[in-house]
């Protein structure tokens, strides 16, 4: 049998656009995960602390208004701080011009999703991580 | 005209019969239309229209039911009113582009304020940092107003901006600066946003409980309707739903419950429906299909003249007129071979010229990933010009009125429209069906239909599911943002609040604060406030105190 993977869906900063997030989160249930979403505008203070207190193994995050690399470098910062940095995965998608895309994963984050990325990869990156 | 005595139409539709019979009409199955979630036929013929009344049903333009459109010879003179979006950055970069949208011919100011201005942060709230200047321009007080109008004939242009939920704290800056210049607010022409529920319903940069939101929607309606003659104090924005997921239906329905909710806020205070009814604005959202659009302008303009009559006893005949102005939704533009986004927005012009827009803020091809480019915003500036100005598709008035298809959409359309708002008004209302999240889970699940449409390529987009061309992949001018501007701006605020009268802000801050608590109309007080460099944020917060804060329903 398939572990539940537990995912937080976090829309990252003041950007209220959050379809994508909410339509990847959707699709993330469909395929069998769980998931917590945590609303629009959090600090990444509140994403780091819903990832905790939901005991999730990804956090997936949506950005369109291009604060994607000083937010997500945060986050990440934080996780660190916690001792939480290969425990928690952390995955990216949205507006994401393509020479940010290499400084993400540099910066520690396990996969990128750019806009239009077609929905199969989305949903086989998911299947492979609750395999 | 439509109407045909009864042995006309039944030999009318023996021989639709027969014509289908004999060339297999409708044998390779229905054509769907999700505007109106209809099934369009192959051809439409008067005894769909059987029922129509000219007089009655279209009538003449500036008449009502204002069918056939609110002015008499609506745009064959001139031209609707052009703009584009554009606020990016800090006031002088913002100001500069404005220059040049100015003498390439734009007769109007469009401010597009960044998210932190939107939710009443400052520039220096270290919530703020990552976000100033992004997707427009930051405004923390009035300093930042000066320099935007330096150079701009503030009295000759009107101004609007899409603050939503601020858009009071916004224009109560925009009269502090005219009036500092010596102009004075009965002169200042243009159009604010100011509509809450459609952004608690779309894009959520809601900061206050819908109540108070709406509370404060009212007070700019009525400052306006007393002072500002020329001014629109509300755009109820279609555009925050359509983008933001949902079909032509939900739109206008959503809307006009919206519109409804700010109308009789106004009439419990007391204020006359015919001092109200001509003050408020729309702005509508419209997708490439030609006919439908031009359908829903001609129905929501005689749903709206028959509500505003029937419902609210009006007597002016302004009182009764549906103005919008329209955008091609920037959702039908991808981001594939993006220039062909130019083709798509023009299908948009004409749709909703055809349906008698009035004003079209068109979208640069590139809006949808990018912040547009000089370049772009001409184009699409240019877009409108050719079609309005060079396609002649403006000669007549309402040229598809009389078209059997067309009259028939917008009779459906209307009736579809109608029992939206009454679904809302049986639900409870806008505030409760967006409290509970029944409106933003109908969008929501709209915009997941329309994506899987595209995904499966029942929705074609050339270049993304169908002609696909294998392409040097297209380096889209992505606009680099600056941290120095954002350093700078920063600088700038704190510069201002170093150097103003500390205790006259403190002041009219705690007169805005007992005025917000008492009920008065708060708009004087935050005009005193701007006047005096109190910042947005501060404003904010003194409201805040007392309205208390937006929670949103988090809807999957």
């Amino acid at each position: 049998m398939k572990k539940r993977l537990r995912v937080l869906v976090a829309k990252p900063g003041l950007d209220g656009h959050d379809l994508g997030a909410r339509l990847i989160a959707r699709t993330l249930i469909e395929i069998g995960a769980e998931v917590v979403y945590t609303g629009r505008q959090q600090s990444p203070e509140q994403v780091v602390e819903a990832a905790v207190q939901e005991d999730v193994q990804v956090i997936g995050m949506s950005y369109l208004s291009g604060a994607h690399m000083g937010l997500t470098g945060k986050i990440i910062e934080l996780l660190k701080e916690k001792g939480l940095e290969k425990e928690i995965l952390v995955v990216v998608g949205g507006l994401i011009p393509k020479p940010d895309l290499l400084q993400l994963e540099q910066m520690g984050v396990a996969k990128v999703f750019p806009s239009r990325s077609p929905v199969e990869d989305i949903v086989g990156y998911f299947n492979k991580l609750q395999a | 005209m439509m109407t045909m005595n009864s042995e006309d139409l039944q030999k009318l539709i023996k021989a639709e019969e027969e014509w289908k019979k004999s060339f297999k009409v409708g044998s390779k199955g229905p054509v769907m239309s999700d505007d109106l979630e209809i099934e369009i036929k192959p051809i439409y013929t008067p005894a769909d229209v059987k029922d129509l009344d000219y007089m009655d049903n279209l009538g003449f333009p500036a008449l009502y039911p204002f069918t056939r459109g609110p002015y008499a010879e609506m745009s064959r003179h001139g031209p609707w009113r052009y703009s584009v979006f554009s606020g990016f950055g800090t006031a002088e970069e913002t100001n500069a582009r404005w220059k040049i949208l100015y003498d390439a011919g734009q007769r109007s100011l469009n401010l597009a304020p960044d998210l932190p201005t939107h939710l009443g942060l400052d520039s220096d709230d270290p919530l703020a940092y990552e976000e100033v200047g992004r997707v427009g321009m930051a405004v923390d007080t009035i300093k930042d107003l000066e320099i935007l109008f330096e150079g701009l004939p503030l009295d000759e242009l009107p101004f609007s901006s899409n603050m939503e939920s601020l858009a009071p704290i916004i224009c109560a800056m925009y009269i502090a600066v005219a009036e500092k210049k010596g102009i004075p607010a009965h002169k200042l022409a243009g159009t604010l946003s100011n509509d809450p529920l459609s952004t608690a319903s779309g894009k959520q940069t809601v900061v206050f409980p819908l109540d108070k939101c709406v509370r404060l929607t009212s007070d700019l309606i009525e400052y306006c309707s007393k002072n500002m003659p020329k001014f629109y104090p509300v755009n109820i924005k279609g555009v925050n739903i359509r983008e933001g997921g949902c079909n032509m239906v939900q739109e206008i329905g959503f809307i006009f419950s919206f519109a409804c909710t700010y109308i009789d806020e106004c009439l419990k205070r007391g204020l006359d429906i015919d001092e109200i009814a001509p003050k408020l604005s729309f702005f509508c959202c419209g997708g490439l299909h030609i006919f439908e659009e031009a359908a829903k302008y001609r129905a929501a303009r005689r749903l709206w003249g028959r509500l505003l009559k029937e419902k609210y006893g009006v007597h002016k005949r302004e009182s009764m007129i549906f103005r919008f102005t329209s955008i091609c939704n920037p959702r039908e533009f991808h981001a594939e071979m993006p220039e062909i986004n130019l083709v798509r927005g023009a299908c948009g012009i004409i749709g909703a010229a055809l349906g008698g827009s009035q004003g079209m803020l068109h979208p640069a091809y590139d809006e949808t990933f990018a912040i547009p480019t000089e370049k772009s915003c001409l184009l699409a500036l240019a877009s409108q010009q050719v079609i309005a100005e060079e396609s002649n598709i403006t000669k007549t008035v309402d040229p598809l009125g009389g078209s059997y298809y067309v009259e028939y959409l917008t009779d459906l359309a209307e009736e579809k429209f109608a029992a939206k708002m009454k679904e809302v008004a049986d639900y409870g209302g806008p505030i409760k069906a967006i409290e509970d999240g029944y409106i933003q889970r109908q969008i929501l699940e709209n915009f997941i239909k329309e994506e899987k449409a595209i995904n499966t390529g029942e929705k074609v987009v050339v270049g993304r599911n169908k002609y696909k061309v294998a392409q040097e992949e297209t380096d889209m001018a992505v606009h680099v943002h600056n941290y120095d501007s954002t350093k700078k701006q920063i600088q700038r605020t704190l510069q201002v609040k170093a150097e103003r009268d500390g205790s006259a802000v403190e002041t009219s801050l705690e007169r805005l604060n007992s005025a917000a608590r008492s009920g008065e109309n708060v708009m004087p007080y935050l005009i005193e406030c701007a006047k005096n460099y109190a910042s947005l944020g501060e404003m904010t917060g003194a409201l805040q105190e007392v309205y208390g804060k937006y929670r949103e329903p988090r809807i999957i």
